[in-house]
């Protein structure tokens, strides 16, 4: 039995082993979504069932924010992002492990972390994802 | 449908009121528009009550319309409580429009009231907080005004918006507001003062955010033959539409560039046609993409349009001419009728010192309120035309 549950529903699964960003997709009109979703709102089909979708680990940012203050529960500075992935979604993500934040920058690539919130009432681990920035000085 | 007017207008000014509640407020708003239209209380048919957050902040979570309408001393007739957050107003007023419009009543009434400040500021924001997706957005993290930092952020990397235009939005609402004695801010501001306020979230500074606020504002409206033993202008309600949010695919048009574009259509009019608008300057660089959004300029213009004043009083476009929620405040459930209640204001001629001139002919609101999957959750757009 899975040992761990995700924190926000319908956003993450196992794929050979590791955990990943999981979303859904359309078999007729072949749009993804994330958070997965069970009926696609452009065709409101529920014939045909939607297919899980594995999501890449790396992305792009294509807006971020650095804010000085916090929803209750969360960091300052509170670093959030619009993150693009090659299936063709833009996903909302914190980023962690930002280093120097004015470095940050539209178009920089990034990667999947995910990370332990805590436990719920059945003991189980309950996971999140963020995003790290990859700079080029860690790529060497 | 049959065309639908404006009879009456009416609003408290917004601030902070510890010794009002939310039935003083409402029954205030409402008893100004009831002799603002010159018809007797009595002919109010049906009614809306718009407000967000007085469940999370007196407990009222159920009938809170037909309490303040007891206050008011209107009852008996059907009452419904409407929920949109900051867009709960025009969605009571979309709702009074179509009760009309449909001739299923002649007069029917949209009230909007909140009230904030309660003591305990905590208590304020876990209650503005909830204006998303708690299980999905909530969990992910979300912050409002990041989620509008990241639509500034990415229109200055895209089209060159400068921080001193993004200040400008600021200094102009405020220039307004002065002018306003409804608004909750009457003091002027200059682009330094804005630029050095604290950050709140990059480039969005607090002098650029709008102030919590209690308040109310209410709209009467009704059919031709009400309005034709009335002695005051036709104002007609040329166009109402409200949409949701959609989940987008990348590129797509915008939920503002959607609902605008209907309501252009369905109005008969280009944005061109407008005279006056106000729109939800949740914070104030936001107005400069809502500009674009409703047609007003091209993509990437709106900063030169600050620049050269076009929005201001005087101006060819003024936005805003209230103070907008950055000066005038914003008292969610309130909003979307003291936008209507501005505009009704200035097509009469009756905005005393900010007063537009030439006295416009069509004006357009503009509200938002949510958020949900990455768009505004419920956006309207009124356009409103003199006969």
């Amino acid at each position: 039995m899975q040992e761990w549950v995700p924190e926000v529903p319908n956003t993450l699964g196992v794929d050979r082993g590791g955990i990943r960003l999981t979303g859904s997709e359309c078999p007729s009109c072949n749009r993804v979504y994330f958070p997965a979703m069970k009926i696609c709102p452009n065709c409101l089909d529920d014939n045909r069932p939607m297919k899980t979708k594995i999501l890449s680990d790396i992305g792009k940012i294509y807006s971020f924010s650095i804010a000085q203050v916090a929803p209750p529960g969360f960091e300052v500075p509170h670093v959030q992002a619009y993150i693009d992935l090659e299936e063709g979604v833009r996903v909302f993500s914190l980023l962690v492990e930002c280093g120097d934040v004015k470095k940050l920058r539209t178009g920089l690539p990034v990667k999947l972390v995910i990370v332990h919130v805590g436990e719920n009432e059945e003991g189980k681990e309950r996971l999140t994802y963020c995003f790290r920035p990859i700079f080029e000085e860690d790529e060497r | 449908m049959r065309p639908v007017y404006v009879l009456g207008v009416g609003m408290t000014k917004f601030g902070k009121y510890i010794e009002k509640s939310l039935k003083n407020l409402s029954f205030e708003a409402a008893w100004n528009a009831i002799h603002d239209s010159g018809i007797g209380a009595n002919e109010i048919e049906m009614a809306f009550f718009a407000n967000a957050y007085a469940g999370l902040i007196t407990g009222q979570e159920s009938i809170r319309g037909q309490t303040v309408f007891r206050e008011i001393g209107l009852m008996g007739i059907p009452i419904f409580n409407i929920e949109n957050a900051c867009a709960s107003g025009s969605s009571a007023f979309y709702l009074a429009h179509l009760a009309v419009a449909s001739g299923q009543v002649d007069v029917a009434l949209a009230l909007g009231a909140e009230k904030l400040f309660c003591g305990d500021l905590n208590k304020s924001l876990h209650a503005l907080s909830t204006s998303s997706d708690l299980e999905i957005e909530g969990r992910m993290g979300i912050l409002f005004a990041g989620i509008y930092s990241m639509r500034v952020h990415n229109h200055m990397a895209k089209y060159g918006l400068t921080r001193e235009q993004l200040a400008k939005v600021a200094v102009k609402n405020h220039d307004h507001g002065a002018l306003n004695p409804y608004a909750q801010y009457r003091n002027r501001v200059s682009v330094d003062e804005v630029l050095e306020s604290r950050m709140i979230a990059d480039p969005i500074t607090l002098l650029m955010t709008c102030p919590m606020g209690d308040g109310a504002a209410a709209v009467i409206v009704g059919s031709e033959n009400v309005l034709s033993r009335l002695n005051q202008p036709a104002l007609r309600v040329a166009s109402t539409v409200l949409q949701t949010a959609r989940i987008s695919k990348i590129g797509e048009k915008s939920i503002v560039e959607r609902t605008s574009k209907e309501a252009y259509i369905k109005a008969g009019i280009s944005p061109k046609d407008v005279n006056v608008a106000e729109v939800h300057d949740a914070v104030a660089p936001i107005e400069l993409l809502l500009y674009e959004q409703l047609g007003f300029c091209k993509p990437g213009e709106s900063g030169h349009w600050i620049d050269e004043g076009v929005t201001w009083i005087g101006g060819s476009l003024p936005v805003n001419p209230s103070g907008g929620l950055s000066s005038k405040g914003h008292p969610a459930g309130a909003t979307g009728l003291a936008q209507i209640t501005e505009l009704v204001w200035h097509l009469r001629g009756e905005a005393g010192e900010r007063q537009i001139k030439p006295i416009p002919k069509v004006a357009l609101a503009e509200n938002g309120g949510g958020n949900v999957a990455g768009e505004t959750a419920a956006v309207a757009v009124h356009i409103l035309v003199r006969e």
